[in-house]
């Protein structure tokens, strides 16, 4: 016979009264002074364990009796064959062991979750996003960055004719459309807008020694759009934040820079390294299939790398938004060297 | 030396005296220790914490009386519980974060411990789930949704503000009725068009304020502050003069509100507090962050000039950098002095004017130990990449525990209340961060 001293409270007020409450295996007999009350086990809700908080009984009529006992309440239940769904998680909190375990699987899991679960969900939400409603970004970004930091392009128009034509003969993805501007404080770049806009800045087109090299650096951008980079980007940045969110229930200002920010700013990164990395694979691709060398990829590389006076090497790869240079121009390592294509009709197949 | 008289202690002393003993070496004692502490635990005690008054009263007579409220658990026993729950949140991809939430509620409401008895939380998880989703979904919009459209976050944050005096009372009403103490109920009886008729002018004005910004968003190319240098600053500089009245005006409303309509059992709650505190304490406040921003400006330069001659060497952009995050920092952290100010302030006047029936609660606050708190914890936080929230919440509790008095009689309450279901409102403020006061 389990015995087990506690407060009982009547239903409706907050004066309790010491109470024993004497078990047997359906059913207990609770004590209070000189009142007995008969209590069925299958009418008590019990609540959960939960470290050594109190054990809260409550009665059908609205009274409550409440124990520390919680050793000899688990007793009663398993012997009267009552199992609690959440009985196991007290199990797993009170020891350190699991504690610790649980320290290096929440990283763990998070690390599996982000890296591959993310992108895996992100694809096809980013497939989904209608043209309609990216097309119009392209206007506003741009008009943003013309404002700011882009002025006209400078080159000379035969020469953007030119390239414009060259990139219409191998154009694979229907919707791109090339623009020039002078780069200004963004200086040899090009980059592509979600709803097909690339822009190459004047730096960048005087770097460009080949029309290989044009090739390269056009289908690494028209890789962005082909495969909805922005657009995968933007889900993944709001999966990160939403999933950290979602899991951790309440965050506080500060500690949101510390969970959220930081992590969050990390793992943006890593995604653009891999969104960038399959740029480079479709460029790679769509220059071996129109003829010229991979190496044209590397030299042009090569060369922005120079310009850019080699920051790349001051940050290690995961503050990186771009794989190593290093490892980028190794992509094209070929015995052909990179020269104006031989090739008579670029993207042939067409 | 004699033995102490551990039956005179207050509970939380004990606990203290506990942590540090060993078993070992003088068994007696601890066993006398440990006799005391279930004493009281289980509200049998010769020494209950309705005595605990005397006992401070008798070892500093500076000390104001009354009962003190302590907090039994542990650091390390809410890490562990938090933790673990974590983990089931991310293998059950968030959907167990809501139990995750009952069970951590459950130990920080379940260790406060009031003239013997624990408070308790009751709320249901799958209330707090269907809530969280609801929050989730408001959050994205007004975090991300500005990638694809301007209006997006300006429309969220208008639903915001229109729904804000329903998600306060929802709020309150929720975790209140959930939450008992001595085997009753808190409740809230405010009713919603209440709340909407006491914030009807300040939320009005901030409405207009961020609806002209929709409207141009809606009607023009897009943003209109972003082309608009000199409507921006107009509209900046409109918003901070209203802010000097807006913010005391919603928080004291908030305040008043909340501290009203509180109940416990069949009993109201009630505050006579005063919004000249509000107004002051926010000048204050205010006149201290512009110090705030000039100390950090100072210190940012002072260490940009001490550090220059050895980080200057290596690169212009690493200094850029170095000194951005620097004053950053700084900023961060003295900026927390003036929302002290202001917290301590407004909540130990609000606290000191609570009552119920004959018993009536007085908090008191140091600006620069909540403060201090407020800053280690979130160093604390930053440092250990969240690991130490659990450490940090215990730390605040039992500071703010520390700083609160209850006196008069603490029996005698009756009367059943209604349990509000709904925890859409809890979970919205828990999404935005925002602090309903109890």
């Amino acid at each position: 016979m389990i015995s087990i001293q506690g407060q009982y409270y009547p239903g409706g007020t907050s004066e309790g009264q010491s109470a024993t409450l004497n078990c047997a295996e359906q059913e207990g007999t609770l004590e209070v002074g000189a009142t007995r009350l008969r209590l069925l086990l299958e009418q008590l809700e019990v609540s959960d364990r939960l470290a050594g908080l109190p054990r809260r009984l409550q009665l059908p009529d609205g009274g409550q009796f409440i124990t520390l006992d919680n050793e000899a309440i688990d007793r009663w239940l398993a012997s009267a064959g009552r199992r609690h769904v959440f009985s196991f998680l007290s199990f797993f909190e009170d020891s350190w062991h699991w504690a610790l375990l649980a320290l290096v699987a929440v990283p763990a899991v998070l690390f599996l979750l982000f890296t591959f679960g993310m992108p895996l969900i992100a694809k096809p939400l980013a497939a989904a996003i209608p043209h309609s409603v990216k097309e119009p970004l392209d206007a506003r970004i741009l008009g943003m960055l013309d404002e700011r930091v882009l002025a006209p392009s400078e080159l000379a128009e035969s020469k953007r004719d030119a390239l414009t034509h060259l990139y219409g003969k191998l154009q694979s993805v229907s919707g791109t459309k090339l623009l020039y501007r002078k780069g200004g404080a963004l200086g040899a770049n090009a980059f592509a807008l979600p709803g097909g806009t690339i822009v190459l800045t004047d730096e960048l087109v005087e770097l460009i020694d080949s029309d290989g090299e044009f090739i390269a650096v056009a289908a690494h951008e028209t890789g962005h759009v082909a495969l909805n980079h922005s657009m995968r980007n933007l889900v993944q940045a709001a999966g990160v934040g939403l999933v950290l969110g979602w899991i951790l229930g309440d965050l506080s200002a500060v500690t949101d820079i510390a969970l959220v920010g930081v992590p969050g700013i990390l793992q943006q990164l890593s995604y653009s390294r891999k969104l960038e990395a399959e740029a480079d694979q479709y460029a790679l691709g769509w220059l071996s299939f129109s003829g010229y060398s991979p190496a044209c990829f590397s030299s042009l590389l090569t060369k922005l790398a120079d310009r850019h006076g080699g920051d790349d090497e001051r940050f290690p790869d995961f503050l990186s938004s771009h794989p190593s240079t290093a490892s980028r121009t190794a992509l094209g390592d070929s015995v052909e060297p990179c020269r104006d294509s031989d090739s008579t009709s670029p993207g042939g197949a067409r | 030396m004699g033995e102490p008289d551990y039956g005179a202690l207050p509970l939380e002393e004990l606990l203290e005296i506990e942590r540090h003993m060993d078993p070992e070496a003088a068994p007696e004692r601890y066993a006398e220790v440990r006799r005391q502490i279930e004493l009281r635990h289980s509200g049998m005690g010769p020494a209950g914490s309705g005595n605990a008054g005397e006992a401070d009263a008798r070892s500093d007579a500076q000390e104001p009386e009354g009962a003190r409220a302590v907090f039994t658990g542990s650091a390390g026993e809410y890490f562990r519980i938090w933790i673990v729950n974590l983990l089931f949140s991310l293998l059950t991809l968030g959907i167990y974060s809501a139990w995750a939430t009952v069970r951590n509620r459950r130990y920080l409401y379940g260790n406060v411990e009031l003239d013997g008895s624990r408070f308790d939380f009751h709320g249901s998880p799958l209330a707090i789930l269907r809530g969280r989703i609801l929050a989730v979904l408001l959050f994205a919009a007004y975090a991300f949704g500005g990638d694809f459209h301007y209006a997006v976050p300006l429309v969220a944050l208008c639903l915001l503000i229109v729904a804000a005096p329903w998600i306060m009372v929802a709020a309150l009403r929720f975790r209140l009725s959930n939450t008992s103490w001595k085997s009753l109920r808190f409740g809230f009886e405010a009713t919603t068009g209440h709340a909407y008729r006491t914030f009807a002018v300040p939320a009005a004005i901030t409405l207009v304020a961020y609806g002209a910004l929709l409207g141009q968003a809606i009607v023009g190319q897009g943003d209109v502050l972003q082309g608009n240098l000199k409507a921006y600053f107009a509209w900046v500089l409109v918003m901070s003069l209203l802010a000097f009245w807006l913010i005391p005006t919603i928080s004291f409303r908030a305040r008043n509100l909340a501290f009203n309509n509180a109940c416990f059992g069949q009993h109201r709650f009630s505050a006579d507090i005063d919004s000249g505190v509000f107004y002051a304490a926010f000048l204050k406040a205010a006149g201290l962050g512009i110090v705030a921003i000039f100390a950090a400006i100072l210190v940012t330069v002072v260490l940009g000039a001490a550090l220059f001659p050895v980080i200057g060497l290596i690169d212009k952009q690493v200094v850029l950098a170095t000194g951005g995050a620097v004053f950053y920092v700084v900023l961060i952290l003295v900026y927390l002095l003036p929302f002290a100010l202001w917290h301590v302030r407004t909540t130990n006047h609000a606290f000191s004017a609570l009552r119920i029936e004959g018993t009536h609660f007085s908090m008191s606050m140091k600006v620069l130990e909540y403060w201090s708190i407020l800053v280690t914890n979130a160093i604390a936080a930053v440092l250990t990449l969240g690991l130490a929230l659990p450490w940090a919440k215990v730390r605040m509790i039992r500071f703010r525990l520390r700083c609160l008095r209850i006196q008069g009689e603490l029996g005698g309450f009756a009367g059943d209340r209604g349990v509000t279901q709904s925890a859409t409102g809890d979970q919205i403020g828990d999404a935005f961060d925002i602090d309903f006061g109890f």
